[in-house]
């Protein structure tokens, strides 16, 4: 059987400023300038009325610019995520054998072990996931692990490689929060138990509702390796305690080189 | 009058920020696997030409494929494609001894052969199956590209059989199969039976691929794609909601309607205050 010999392919990167802009303050309406004189018309209001009025409204103003700011210095930053020691940049690894690409042959035995998304600036060690009783996954119980379903594919493997964060805790970002911004072309890698890595590109990031989870498009069968990122977004349910939607991040095999 | 209008649109601007933001489009799918095989016996061997339509860049080409090779797959964008063969160490500029288009849907896979005895040469376009198998099977089809076994019959001993009759050039659909290991019967009339032992594991989509080496029928089995073992239920509750949009947005939209409404009455009140004052003046 000859293998597919040709030359790389160019990788589709998103370039710089592609990303959604998720700190981007919205468009603000013009701030109110100063009563400009108006036409004459005949009076219809006390002035006394207007200047009562204006001043409650402003009072109103003042009351709901305190509320916004309290609404948002209550929720952590979302810089949080990036403190801590973690490494800014991928190891060698990946370059250093002749582990990534299609050659990759994982046996049974071998597992995710860590987890690298350079553009996010995320490395991660990789738990187990475990199903409950009703065959949900369940996610690491500590919102800053990810984790890894022996149950599918090992990294690098032909198959769906599964691996599952939490977007926040009560009060704050999980591992997984900035997942939804990857985009096509970004890559990443995982590492694996016999010391080699897999390394993806994304192909799609997509967010889907709960109950209309794309389980054939997850879990089925793919014919080469692939990767699923999983976390959560939408809207959060308060009643329920979770977010409405999984946030999926798609990606196969990245080319040789 | 402009004042009001200019704000109007203004408000128009930030609603419609307020309201999209949120729910931020993600990109659209657009990868397809594409894999090739010789599967004509009396063809020398070929060089595949694989021509992308969309983006000539992501063209390529497999040189030197033989009578029964089968490459591995190839993550593609999808998209339309050209594949043609031509003659090993031929000119890329040299007319293709066959050629075919396909158009590469996301999210599936194909394999391209060529077929038939070259004087009648067909390259076949073939739909692989990345759906997954019913719980608890495994999905088989058969290919058959030997010419010494026109008509054969694949499947277990002693049981009916998986595929039957199937003809040289041609291919079958999947049928599901219990999973396990498996020695499957390949059975032609006038010829030996084979014996193909195989382990067919769950979610495993697989293509029993018959060709003649040094004359004799031989069988093969292809992994044409693989499923997760065990299949989850449902979605996965992946957050606790403390960077939740909801708390955030909703006040968010509360304050700036409020602000806005009160900027619109204010602003109409000190306009009427104004007229009135001129008309007071007067």
């Amino acid at each position: 059987m000859p293998v597919i010999d040709s030359p790389p392919r160019h990788d589709v990167r998103s370039g710089p400023g592609t990303q959604p802009g998720s700190g981007r303050e919205p468009v603000a309406p013009e701030p109110p300038t100063a009563p400009v004189p108006l036409p004459a018309g005949p009076r219809t209001w006390p002035r006394r009325m207007a200047t009562v009025g204006l001043a409650v409204l402003t009072a109103a103003h003042l009351l709901a610019a305190l509320g916004y700011l309290f609404v948002i210095t209550t929720i952590p930053a979302r810089s949080d995520l990036q403190t801590g020691p973690r490494p800014a940049v991928v190891g060698p690894q990946t370059t250093a054998g002749p582990a990534a690409g299609p050659g990759v042959v994982p046996t049974a035995a071998v597992r995710a072990t860590d987890l690298s998304i350079p553009k996010l600036q995320l490395r991660e060690a990789l738990v187990d996931l475990q199903l409950d009783a009703a065959g949900v996954l369940q996610p690491p119980t500590n919102p800053a692990l990810a984790g890894w379903f022996a149950g599918a594919a090992a990294p690098g493997a032909v198959g769906p490689t599964v691996i599952v964060g939490h977007v926040d805790s009560r009060d704050g970002p999980g591992v997984f929060f900035t997942i939804k911004n990857l985009a096509a072309g970004d890559v990443v890698e995982v590492g694996r138990s016999d010391g080699r890595t897999a390394r993806f590109r994304v192909t799609e990031v997509q967010a889907f509702d709960k109950t209309r989870f794309p389980t054939d498009r997850v879990y089925g069968p793919t014919a080469g390796p692939e990767l699923r990122l999983i976390t959560c977004g939408g809207a959060f349910d308060a009643a329920t305690g979770h977010y409405e939607r999984n946030v999926i991040a798609f990606g196969v095999l990245a080319d040789p080189g | 009058m402009l004042a009001l209008r200019r704000l109007a649109a203004a408000v128009a601007v930030a609603a419609a920020v307020l309201l999209v933001v949120p729910g931020l489009a993600f990109a659209q799918p657009g990868e397809a696997y594409l894999r090739l095989a010789h599967l004509s016996p009396d063809t020398p061997q070929v060089d595949v030409y694989v021509a992308s339509v969309a983006d000539p860049a992501r063209s390529f080409v497999v040189p030197g494929v033989g009578y029964g090779a089968v490459s591995p797959y190839r993550s593609l964008p999808a998209g339309p494609y050209v594949v043609s063969m031509r003659g090993a160490g031929a000119p890329a500029d040299s007319p293709a001894v066959i050629s075919t288009s396909i158009d590469a849907r996301p999210g599936s896979a194909y394999t391209v052969a060529g077929t038939g005895l070259s004087a009648q040469l067909g390259l076949s376009v073939l739909d692989d199956k990345l759906q997954t198998p019913a719980a608890g099977k495994a999905s088989v089809r058969v290919i058959n590209g030997a010419v010494s076994a026109p008509a054969v019959d694949v499947g277990p001993a002693n049981a009916p059989a998986w595929a039957g009759s199937v003809e040289f050039g041609t291919d079958t659909s999947y049928v599901d199969v219990p999973l396990g290991t498996w020695n499957l019967r390949v059975s032609a009339p006038g010829r030996p039976t084979v014996t193909l032992p195989c382990e067919l594991d769950a979610n495993n989509v697989y293509s029993v691929l018959l060709v003649d080496r040094n004359g004799t029928l031989e069988a093969e089995l292809l992994t044409d794609s693989a499923g997760s073992a065990v299949v989850p239920a449902g979605g996965i509750d992946a957050g606790y909601g403390g960077m939740a949009t909801s708390p955030r947005v909703r006040p968010a939209l509360l304050v700036a309607g409020a602000m806005i409404a009160s900027v619109t009455a204010g602003m109409l009140l000190s306009w009427r205050s104004g007229r009135g004052e001129h008309a007071g003046d007067r």
